[in-house]
């Protein structure tokens, strides 16, 4: 579904280049929920990025299927990022001149889709996510947690190939944390969503099949869930004071 | 439901921004293109002479208006762009097609761009109007303030209305040109951080104010003065170190911050001072164009106190409440004719004098400075340079009251007393104009006189002995001739009406070819005509009898450029503002549009950093600030973006007017009206500072609400 090989990218700053991201290669298969985790620094954000098409990066290869991405041309960029990408930000990137169902609507409309077909649709996730009630309402109205469960419909929309999500729970209290993971299990399970995630909180990533752990720009270890939720957890921590994590990342 | 649709309830819900490109785009175009309807109307264009020192000044004043005025639409415009960013950023994410979207950008911003400017040149008219009648109205109404439309002020405003087009879309382009979409996004949250400076830093900016300064104004005159040594256009540069002291020392005030002695007063300082230094880089643009703007409105608001306080010195100090003089070939009003008219006033004449001065070839040099390349003056020394006047030491002695002594082949210099001291030797040879012979008299000093007898002629006025005055005087042609009367009356503050008349009569006595302006002269005259040339003066805007020099009693602008005007204390006094009214209203108006754009910039700057920084606001209160600490902070920030600007920019305007005033005179003295005139400007350097204290109140009030405290916490 989604191919990382051998991915490289840097910043400049002040004539010198900083690698932010040094050979960095992996896969996810479909309806895999993958998380990234790593320390501040650790160019987990730039990772998604950079497979989000939002930030160019220097050398390897970004596959999706097929495509490559580093190939496309400015317009097939944005087609990917609509008909294949869906994205989650930790601050929820919510038009607040729209309300929540126009909100979730957006994907669509910029694909130019029918708008029966369209709103049936946007119900449904509406429904999906328990934000049926507040359809009506703008994002000043509502809570964190149901802006967010808002984001997440809205990224479900175009039935994207993978789902990618910068730190969904970073803004979110535990109740809405809990149903922002929640709407993100529903997905996989009843729209087949691929999702992949930074987050620097186990609690979460311990949701995920897998998790990979970045270290100074660099794949440090891939976590794979075999057994129990609370034992991928304690896994997660121990991972997490090993990679110099902060301290509220291994709470 | 569309893109276009979604895309267009976006903008409903954001029409602040367009609101606020739209209002700050036409407010400009409004200022710009009235001003140059006014400056470029034929009646002003007809009063200013072409090549003068105030039509030199209002175009000046006016370019630094100008720069003010499209750096304050362009700087509107980036906030809008600002304001979309995040909007932007959030399509392109979702997969919107960038040239749809961008045409949509483009669209609104051509709309909003357009419509602002239409509507900024429609209101210009009834604004520019509207303030021409006002002026008439509140200030003075003569024949030359009626107003005329002349299109190339429109002209002018169409073209600032494309360039801050322009302008707008290139930052259009740049901003959808971007492909970093993380960039696009957060392009709102990006601060622009300037980082601390040493403690020398402020000090340093301060003395390279002064350089630019002194290096500029008093170094090229202290060089041709000494050495006869002139500096390059170049050198002109020089004034770029000013520029770039004030940067300096405005970066050292947002940005500087010490625990030093008073570290509590450091500790006190910390939040507001912190937030400043993170949208340093702008900030400090933003109090670089407002020192920009305050320096070319106080410049331009200087100008009536310098007029009218010269004018009341003058009145001061004159001994004679009138005096007029011309060419003895003009049938003048004579004594009998003079009595006569007074009578009909009631007037007794008191004093009355009546004195002849010729004119007689005196030695100069023409000097040239090159084009613009550095070195040597170039002198070139003429035996017969020019016509200067002569008066006899008898008749001196008349008009001062006392005994003047002059021997035969000797000569004085009639001066005031304000002047006396820079008066020196200036003729070396004296040529009879009829007989071709020469002297070479001896230089024995000044007769003091304060009055108008020279000043107004613009030229000095020397003194022979009897005996030598009386030989040339014998051979001269009528031509080379003048008669002057002057005389007093008691309470001449009554008599408007016969000084009116008096003048009046005096104009419609003189020919067309004695309406030429001051600094006329015959001789150069007749050396550009021998060579072939004509004589400047005779040619465009000064040609004689024609433009502000057109002699019908009516024209109030002779006053200011005719060289045999009349000095009588009732219309000096009177007719000042009146004689003044067009340059008056011009500067008055630029300072007007500068100090608009002040405080539409310092009040937009004030909210940009309260919206920014609303959630360190909202922090405050949570963490336990009182009222009067927040408002401690924002009066902190406040004060630098209103008040430092402002005394930074006064004080530049008043360190070189102070200057210009110090080089009027080459002995560096500064006159008693100067002296008056600084003044008056401190005066007004205060009350501006009250309108700047009252938008400061303003912005302080909004802020408040802006980050939702301006409920009681």
């Amino acid at each position: 579904m989604l191919t990382v090989n051998h991915l490289y990218k840097s910043y400049q700053a002040g004539g010198q280049d900083y690698p932010v991201l040094k050979n960095v290669s992996f896969a996810i298969e479909k309806g895999e929920i993958v998380a990234v985790m790593g320390a501040s620094g650790s160019g987990k954000t730039t990772l998604l990025n950079c497979i989000s098409c939002f930030i160019p990066f220097e050398e390897g290869e970004i596959m999706l299927g097929e495509q490559k991405i580093k190939e496309l041309s400015e317009k097939e960029l944005s087609q990917v990022r609509n008909r294949h990408l869906g994205f989650v930000f930790q601050d929820f990137m919510l038009f607040d001149g729209l309300s929540v169902f126009e909100n979730i609507c957006v994907p669509q409309i910029i694909q130019g889709g029918r708008v029966a077909a369209m709103e049936e649709r946007a119900s449904k996730l509406c429904d999906l996510f328990g934000i049926g009630h507040i359809k009506q309402k703008y994002p000043a109205e509502i809570s964190g947690g149901e802006k967010q469960r808002t984001a997440v419909a809205r990224a479900l929309m175009n039935l994207p190939d993978v789902i990618l999500a910068d730190e969904p729970t970073g803004n979110l209290d535990t109740k809405s944390c809990r149903a922002v993971i929640d709407s993100f299990l529903k997905a996989r399970e009843e729209l087949k969503a691929t999702i992949f995630m930074v987050t620097h909180d186990s609690f979460v990533a311990s949701f995920c099949d897998r998790v990979i752990v970045l270290k100074d720009g660099q794949i440090f270890k891939e976590a794979v869930k075999h057994g129990d939720r609370q034992q991928f957890f304690d896994e997660l921590l121990e991972l997490t004071k090993a990679v110099g994590g902060e301290q509220d990342d291994a709470l | 439901m569309t893109l276009y649709s979604i895309y267009a309830k976006l903008r409903r819900y954001n029409w602040k921004s367009y609101i606020s490109l739209f209002f700050c785009t036409m407010l400009s175009v409004i200022l710009v293109t009235s001003y140059a309807l006014i400056y470029y109307s034929p009646t002003v264009q007809t009063i200013l002479p072409a090549g003068g020192d105030s039509r030199k000044q209002a175009v000046m004043i006016f370019a630094a208006a100008v720069i003010g005025c499209a750096m304050f639409t362009i700087y509107a415009s980036t906030l809008f762009f600002k304001n979309k960013s995040r909007e932007t950023g959030i399509f392109f994410a979702l997969g919107a097609d960038k040239r749809k979207l961008t045409k949509m950008i483009f669209t609104d911003v051509s709309v909003t761009t357009a419509a602002a400017c239409v509507t900024g040149l429609a209101v210009s008219f009834p604004v520019a109007w509207g303030i021409w009648n006002l002026f008439r109205l509140a200030i003075v109404d003569s024949r030359e303030m009626a107003y005329r439309f002349g299109y190339t002020g429109l002209l002018l405003g169409v073209i600032f209305c494309a360039f801050t087009a322009l302008c707008i879309f290139l930052l259009g382009i740049k901003f959808t040109a971007r492909t970093n979409i993380m960039d696009i996004i957060n392009e709102n949250r990006k601060s622009e951080p300037v980082r601390d400076v040493k403690v020398w830093y402020g000090a340093a900016g301060v003395a390279l104010m002064a350089a630019g300064l002194l290096l500029g104004f008093i170094f090229p005159g202290f060089l041709i003065r000494k050495f006869d040594f002139y500096l390059p256009a170049v050198w002109n540069g020089v004034y770029l170190l000013s520029v770039a002291g004030v940067y300096m020392l405005m970066v050292y005030v947002v940005v500087h911050s010490r625990r030093g002695r008073h570290p509590e007063r450091y500790y006190r300082n910390i939040i507001s001072t912190s937030m400043m230094r993170f949208m340093g880089k702008q900030t400090v643009k933003n109090m670089c164009v407002i020192i920009l703007l305050v320096f070319g409105a106080d410049f331009a608001i200087f100008y009536t106190p310098i007029i009218l306080s010269g004018v009341e010195e003058n009145i001061k100090n004159n001994p004679y409440d009138f005096s007029y003089t011309y060419e003895q070939r003009i049938p003048q009003v004579d004594r009998q004719e003079l009595y006569d008219m007074a009578e009909t006033y009631g007037i007794v004449i008191k004093d009355y004098l009546e004195l002849e001065t010729i004119d007689l070839i005196v030695d100069g040099e023409e000097w040239d400075e090159g084009n613009g390349t550095s070195g040597k003056m170039k002198y070139n020394y003429m035996e017969e340079y020019a016509y200067s006047r002569f008066m006899k030491a008898s008749d001196a002695g008349r008009l001062t009251g006392g005994r003047v002594a002059v021997k035969p082949g000797e000569y004085a210099v009639l001066a005031a007393k304000e002047e006396a001291d820079s008066v020196y030797a200036d003729i070396g040879v004296i040529t009879d104009p009829v007989t071709g012979g020469k002297n070479t008299p001896d230089y024995i000093g000044n007769v003091i006189f304060n009055g108008d007898l020279a000043v107004t002629l613009g030229e000095r006025i020397y003194v022979l002995s009897d005996k030598d005055y009386e030989e040339y005087n014998a051979k001269l042609p009528a031509g080379n001739k003048y008669r002057s009367v002057l005389f007093n009356i008691d309470h001449w503050e009554k008599y408007y009406g016969f000084a009116k008349e008096l003048k009046d009569e005096i104009i419609k006595r003189t020919p067309v070819d004695a309406a030429v302006f001051k600094g006329y002269n015959r001789y150069r005259k007749k050396l550009a005509e021998d060579a072939g040339e004509v004589y400047f003066m005779d040619s465009g805007s000064w040609e004689p009898g024609k433009g502000s020099l057109e002699l019908v009693p009516e024209n109030s602008q002779l006053s200011t450029g005719w060289r045999y005007y009349p000095s009588f204390k009732p219309l000096q006094s009177q007719d000042a503002i009146k004689n003044m009214a067009v340059f008056l209203m011009l500067f008055i108006y630029i300072g007007i549009i500068c100090f608009a754009a002040v405080g539409i910039i310092a009040y937009t700057r004030g909210i940009t950093i309260a919206i920014n920084y609303r959630q360190v606001f909202t922090d405050l209160k949570r963490l336990g600030a009182d009222r009067k600490y927040v408002d401690f902070c924002i009066k902190g920030q406040l004060k630098k973006i209103f008040f430092y600007p402002y005394l930074t920019g006064c004080g530049l305007i008043y360190a070189f007017m102070f200057l210009v005033f110090k080089a009027n005179d080459s002995m560096g003295k500064i006159t008693a009206s100067e002296k008056q005139a600084l003044l008056i400007d401190l005066g007004l350097i205060v009350l501006a500072g009250v309108y700047i204290g009252g938008i400061y109140a303003l912005t302080f009030h909004r802020f408040k609400k802006a980050i939702g405290m301006d409920q009681e916490i």
